[in-house]
C-alpha cells in the first residue's frame, strides 16, 4: 500500500526486509541478469549447473532470488530448497563442511516437511551415516523406531544448530565431517536421487547470505574449496560477495562454476562526466513512488536522496526512512532537504568509523579514476560499501556518495 | 636328508639338524624313518642323559655300528661344552667306523659346534640345514587400487544394503526417468564398486562398463575418469596390469585437465599408477607416485585424513619392498591409527593395516607379532566379508607363512590350502595371487619332505607368473628359486645351479645389487656352488650376501646369522680359523 503518510512511508522503506516473490514495491532495473539465470535453469541441459550470484549487499539480490522462485515455470521444474545460511549456520566462522552438510540437511528437511516418501532402504543408509556423526556425542544413540524418518529430520535440525552456536560440538562435528567428506557427498545425492524420482523434478537448491560472511570465510569456500563445494548432483545458486571477483586470485573462482551473474547497481550519474544518468534517476524515483506518495517529498530533496542512495536500493530505502524519522521528528508533515541532509550525515558518520586512514588514499584515487582493479584494498572497500561498483557497458565504479566529502581535502 | 644318508651307506654320514619346533621334528623323523626302514636302514636312539655321556664318539663306537644304522642323537646340549672337545678331536672314529648319525639340535647347540668343534664342524656331511625356500609374498598386495566413491562400510550386512539400495534405485531410474542418464551412469559406476568388494567381477565389470559408456555419452569428463579408476581397480585385481595401467593412465589424463595438478582426484589416479609400478617391479617409480599423491593429499586435507592414510600405507608397502623394514612399520602405523581413529577398531580399512604391520613384523623377525596381527585381520575380514573372499584368503595365508616359521607345519599347510582353495573358488586356476599360494604350498610339502609334490607345486607356479608377468619378475624370480632348491634336494646339482643363477639375475635387474632378496639369492647360489666344489665361488656370494644382510637385517637377525655360519665353516674347511667379523 502506497504511504500516505511520514509513519507509513517510515514502515514501507524498512530497509531490512527483502520483497517477497511478488510485491507491489518491485521496481525492474536495466540489465537485471534474472532472466538469464531463469532461462538458464530451464534449459534441459546441462544438468547440474552451478551459479554464483552477486551484487552490492542492498543491490536487492534476495528480492530478485524471491521472484525467481515464485516463477510457476520454476515452481514447476524443480523442487526448490531456498534458504539463508544465517538461519541455520553461523556466518561468521562458515566452514565448507557446514556447507555441505547444510545442503544436505535442507533439502531432506523440505522433502520431509513436503511428506514426500523416501523409500525406506535410503533412509537406512542415512541413519547409519547419521550414527556415525552422532558418535562424536559421547555415544548418545537416538534409538529407530518406526518412523525412522522423525529421528534423520531431528539429527540434522541438531546438528545443525550445533554447528551454528555450540563452540565445542561443532568443531567435534566438523572434523568427523571432514574426514568422511565423501560419504556426506554421496549421501546428499542419494537424497537427491530419490526426491527427483519421487517428485519427478529436478533439484533447485539457492544459497543467501554467503554475500555476508567474512571476506576471508568466502575466499576460503568459494577458491579454495570450490571443487567440494560444487559436487552435489543437482542445481546450485550461491549468493557471493561481490567483492570476490575483484580479488587478485578471482579468476580461479569462477572455473567450475557454470555462469556468475551479477546484479548491478543503478547507475545515476554518468561515469565520465558525472552528469545525471536520467534513466537510472527515473528508476530511483519508481522506487520511491511505489511505496511512497510524492506529495510527501518535495522535487529537489527527492532528487539529492536518490544522489546520496547511489544507485543501490537498500541505501534508497535508508535514506527515505531515515529522512521520513527526521522529519517526524521535527513534526514536519513532509520530507524535507534538511531531513534528507541529516540522514547523510548518519550514513557519513557510520563510514567515518569504518573506514582506516589508508583508506582514504585509495577512495581519493578511485574517485578521480572510476576505475575498478583487482586488489585486495579495491576487494575490502567493495565489501564494506564504500565503493560501489557500477555496470553498462564496461565495469566502473565511484565512492559512495555520503563518503565524497570525507575524501575532499586527499 | 634321504639321499644323504642312502649314498653314504658304506661310509660315514654325520647330519647337523637344528629344528625350534618338537613336533615338526618328530613328524620330520617319522616321514625319515618310513622312507629308509623300508630299504633297510635301522634308527637307533640316544638321548643324552648325563654327563656319563661326555665321550659321545667312543660311547657309539662301543655301541658297535653297523653300515645299516643310523643314530639319532638328542639332547646334546645337556653334555655342553665338554662333548665338543670331544667331537672335534675324536672326530676321525665317525669315519673310522662308518658311523651315521642325525644330531637333532637347537640353534644355539648348532651355532656352538660350528664355533667350537670346527673340525667335527666341517666333517658334517651338508651345509647346516638352513636351505630356506623363499616364502615371500605377505601379499595383502598391500598397495590396494582406490576405487573414486566414497563408499565404506564396515559390515557384510551393510554392504548388502548399500547394493540392494542402489539396484533398487538404479531399476527405478532405468523405468520412469531412463533421461536422467548422468544419475543412472552413477549409480551403475558405485555398484561396480561395490560389486568389487564382494568380489563379484563379472558384475562389477558389466557395470563399470556401463557407466564408462554412458559418461562417455553425456560428454561428463571427470564422471568418465571416476569410471576408468574403477575399471582400472578391477582389471588390476584379475591380474591383468597392461589393461589397468592403460585405464587409469587415461583416468589421470582426464583428471589433470579437469582439475589442474594438485587435485585429489590426481592424487589418487597418481597412487593406483605406482600400484601397477610396484607390481611391475620399479620400486622407485611407485615411490615417487605415492610420495606425490602424499603430498597432494596432505596439503588438501591434513595430515591425518582417511585420504592420507591411504597414500602413507602405500608409501609403507613400496617401502617394505624396498627393503626398508623400519620405514615401512613407520608408515603403516600412522596410517593404522589413523584408520583407528576415525573408523573405529574394527573396520575392513583398518583390518589392511594391521595385516601390513603384520607382515613388516614378520620380516623384522617378530613372529608372535606378526602372528597376533594376523588373527586380528583375519577375525574382522571373516566378519566383514565372509568365508570366501579374497582378503580373508591373503590374511590366512599370511598366518600360514608365520605358523610356518614357527615351525607348525601342519597348521601352516592347512592356511595355504585353505586360501588357495578361497583363490581358487573366486579367481579360477591362473591367477597371481593363486601362484603365491601354489607356492607357499609347495615349501611346506618341501619342509616335509615330499619333494615331488613340492617340484610340482612350484612349477605351477612359476607357469602361472610367468604368462602373467613375463620372465623377469619378482615372483618369477621367486618360483624358480624354489625350483632351484628342489633340484638341489633331489640331486641335480645342474638345474639346481641354473636355476638358482637365473634367480640372482632377475632380482639383481629389479633391486639393484644391494637387496635383502638378492642376498638369499646370492647365499642360497653360494651352498650350491659349495656342493659342487667351487669354492671360491661360494665364498664370494656368501660374502655378499652377509654384507647385505647385515645392513638391511642387522647381526642378529637369522637370515645374518645363517649366512655368517656358512661363511664361517667355508673358511674353516680353507685354510685359517680366523672368526668371522
Amino acid at each position: 500500500m502506497i504511504a500516505k503518510d511520514l509513519d507509513q512511508a517510515f514502515i514501507n522503506f524498512d530497509p531490512a526486509q527483502p520483497l517477497p516473490g511478488v510485491s507491489p514495491f518491485y521496481v525492474q532495473r536495466k540489465r537485471n541478469p534474472l532472466e538469464k539465470l531463469k532461462r538458464a535453469l530451464l534449459r534441459s541441459s546441462p544438468l547440474n549447473q552451478k551459479f554464483l550470484f552477486s551484487g552490492h549487499r542492498g543491490s536487492g539480490k534476495s528480492t530478485e532470488l524471491n521472484r525467481l522462485m515464485a516463477y510457476p515455470e520454476i515452481q514447476e521444474n524443480y523442487f526448490i530448497v531456498h534458504y539463508s545460511v544465517k538461519d541455520v549456520l553461523d556466518p561468521a566462522g562458515l566452514e565448507y563442511t557446514d556447507l555441505l552438510f547444510s545442503i544436505g540437511a535442507q533439502i531432506f528437511t523440505k522433502a520431509n516437511e513436503r511428506r514426500t516418501k523416501l523409500r525406506g532402504k535410503l533412509l537406512k543408509e542415512l541413519d547409519r551415516w547419521r550414527e556415525i556423526i552422532e558418535e562424536t556425542e559421547r555415544g548418545r544413540k537416538v534409538g529407530i523406531e518406526t518412523g525412522l524418518d522423525v529421528p534423520l529430520a531431528d539429527f540434522f535440525n541438531k546438528a545443525q544448530l550445533k554447528l551454528k552456536l555450540e563452540y565445542e560440538s561443532r568443531k567435534k562435528i566438523r572434523e568427523k565431517i571432514e574426514s568422511r567428506l565423501s560419504e556426506l557427498i554421496n549421501i546428499i545425492d542419494l537424497i537427491i536421487d530419490e526426491v527427483q524420482l519421487v517428485l519427478e523434478t529436478r533439484v533447485l537448491v539457492a544459497i543467501e547470505d554467503l554475500d555476508k560472511t567474512n571476506l576471508d570465510v568466502a575466499e576460503t569456500i568459494f577458491f579454495e574449496k570450490q571443487s567440494s563445494i560444487t559436487q552435489p548432483k543437482c542445481t546450485i545458486i550461491y549468493t557471493v560477495p561481490i567483492a570476490l571477483f575483484y580479488s587478485p586470485e578471482a579468476r580461479q573462482v569462477v572455473q567450475p562454476f557454470t555462469q556468475s551473474y551479477v546484479l548491478p547497481n543503478v547507475t545515476i550519474t554518468n561515469r565520465h562526466d558525472r552528469s545525471p544518468d536520467r534513466e537510472g534517476r527515473m528508476v530511483m524515483r519508481e522506487f520511491v513512488k511505489k511505496r511512497m506518495s510524492l506529495d510527501l517529498i518535495d522535487e529537489e530533496s527527492l532528487n539529492y536522496a536518490i544522489y546520496v542512495s547511489g544507485g543501490v536500493f537498500r541505501e534508497m530505502a535508508r535514506v527515505m526512512s531515515m529522512a521520513a524519522d527526521n522529519a517526524i521528528a521535527r513534526g514536519e508533515e513532509k520530507i524535507g532537504k534538511q531531513d534528507v541532509e541529516d540522514a547523510e550525515s548518519e550514513i557519513r558518520n557510520e563510514f567515518r568509523r569504518m573506514l582506516e586512514t589508508d583508506d582514504y588514499e585509495a577512495l581519493a584515487k578511485i574517485h578521480k579514476s572510476r576505475e575498478l582493479r583487482g586488489s585486495e584494498t579495491c576487494e575490502k572497500l567493495l565489501h564494506n560499501l564504500s565503493i560501489l561498483e557500477y555496470r553498462n557497458e564496461e565495469n566502473w565504479c565511484d565512492v559512495h556518495p555520503a563518503v565524497v566529502p570525507l575524501i575532499a581535502g586527499e | 636328508m634321504t639321499v644323504a644318508l642312502r649314498l653314504s651307506r658304506d661310509s660315514s654320514c654325520i647330519l647337523l639338524v637344528s629344528f625350534n619346533n618338537e613336533l615338526l621334528r618328530r613328524d620330520v623323523e617319522a616321514e625319515l624313518k618310513r622312507r629308509l626302514e623300508s630299504e633297510g636302514f635301522s634308527f637307533r636312539e640316544l638321548r643324552i642323559a648325563g654327563d656319563g655321556y661326555r665321550n659321545l664318539p667312543a660311547m657309539l663306537v662301543d655301541m658297535k655300528p653297523q653300515p645299516d644304522d643310523v643314530f639319532l642323537i638328542y639332547d646334546l646340549r645337556k653334555i655342553l661344552p665338554e662333548v665338543l672337545e670331544y667331537l672335534n678331536y675324536r672326530r676321525e672314529d665317525f669315519v673310522e667306523h662308518k658311523i651315521s648319525a642325525i644330531f637333532w639340535l637347537d640353534e644355539p647347540t648348532l651355532t656352538e659346534i660350528a664355533r667350537k668343534a670346527p673340525d667335527f664342524w666341517a666333517f658334517r656331511s651338508l651345509p647346516a640345514l638352513e636351505f630356506k625356500a623363499d616364502r615371500l609374498q605377505d601379499a595383502e598386495l598391500p598397495s590396494q587400487a582406490e576405487f573414486s566413491g566414497g563408499l565404506t562400510y564396515s559390515t557384510r550386512g551393510e554392504l548388502e544394503d548399500m547394493i540392494a539400495l542402489r539396484e533398487e534405485l538404479l531399476k527405478d531410474y532405468l523405468r520412469n526417468r531412463p533421461q536422467n542418464q548422468s544419475t543412472i551412469a552413477r549409480l551403475y559406476n558405485e555398484l561396480a564398486e561395490l560389486y568389487f568388494y564382494k568380489a563379484q567381477f563379472d558384475r562389477a565389470m558389466d557395470s563399470v562398463q556401463k557407466a564408462l559408456e554412458l559418461y562417455r555419452e553425456i560428454e561428463d569428463r571427470e564422471g568418465e575418469a571416476s569410471a576408468l579408476s574403477n575399471l582400472g581397480g578391477v582389471l588390476k585385481d584379475l591380474g591383468d596390469l597392461e589393461g589397468a595401467k592403460e585405464n587409469w593412465e587415461h583416468a589421470l589424463k582426464i583428471d589433470e585437465g579437469v582439475y589442474g595438478p594438485d587435485h585429489p582426484s590426481v592424487a589418487r589416479d597418481v597412487s593406483n599408477l605406482g600400484i601397477v609400478l610396484q607390481d611391475l617391479g620399479d620400486l622407485e617409480g611407485a615411490k615417487e607416485n605415492y610420495e606425490r599423491a602424499l603430498k597432494i593429499d596432505e596439503g588438501m586435507y591434513g595430515p591425518e585424513h582417511p585420504n592420507v592414510a591411504i597414500r602413507v600405507s602405500n608409501l609403507g608397502s613400496v617401502l617394505q619392498d624396498l627393503g626398508d623394514l623400519e620405514g615401512a612399520k613407520e608408515n603403516y602405523e600412522r596410517a593404522l591409527k589413523i584408520g583407528e581413529d576415525v573408523y573405529g577398531p574394527e573396520h575392513p580399512s583398518v583390518a589392511i593395516r594391521v595385516n601390513n604391520l603384520g607382515s613388516v613384523l614378520h620380516d623384522l623377525g617378530d613372529l608372535e607379532g606378526a602372528k597376533e596381527h594376523f588373527q586380528r585381520a583375519l577375525k574382522i575380514g571373516e566378519d566383514v566379508y565372509g568365508p570366501e573372499h579374497p582378503s580373508v584368503a591373503i590374511r590366512v595365508n599370511n598366518l600360514g607363512l608365520v605358523l610356518h616359521d614357527l615351525g607348525d607345519l601342519d597348521g601352516a599347510k592347512a592356511s595355504y590350502e585353505r586360501a588357495l582353495k578361497i583363490d581358487e573358488g573366486v579367481y579360477g586356476p591362473d591367477h597371481p595371487d593363486v601362484a603365491i599360494y601354489v607356492n607357499n604350498l609347495g615349501s611346506v610339502l618341501h619342509d616335509l619332505g615330499d619333494l615331488e609334490g613340492a617340484k610340482e607345486h612350484y612349477e605351477r607356479a612359476l607357469k602361472i607368473d610367468e604368462g602373467v608377468y613375463g620372465p623377469d619378475h619378482p615372483s618369477v624370480a621367486r618360483d624358480v628359486n624354489n625350483l632351484g632348491g628342489i633340484f638341489y634336494d633331489l640331486g641335480n646339482l645342474k638345474d639346481a645351479k641354473e636355476n638358482l643363477q637365473r634367480a640372482l639375475k632377475i632380482d639383481e635387474g629389479i633391486y639393484g645389487p644391494d637387496h635383502p632378496s638378492v642376498a638369499r639369492r646370492a647365499n642360497n647360489l653360494g651352498m650350491m656352488l659349495e656342493e659342487l666344489g667351487d669354492l671360491e665361488g661360494a665364498r664370494e656370494n656368501y660374502e655378499r650376501a652377509l654384507g647385505i644382510f647385515e645392513r638391511h637385517l642387522g647381526s642378529d637377525h637369522p637370515y645374518t646369522k645363517g649366512v655368517r655360519r656358512s661363511l664361517q665353516s667355508l673358511l674353516d674347511s680353507q685354510t685359517s680359523k680366523a672368526p668371522v667379523e
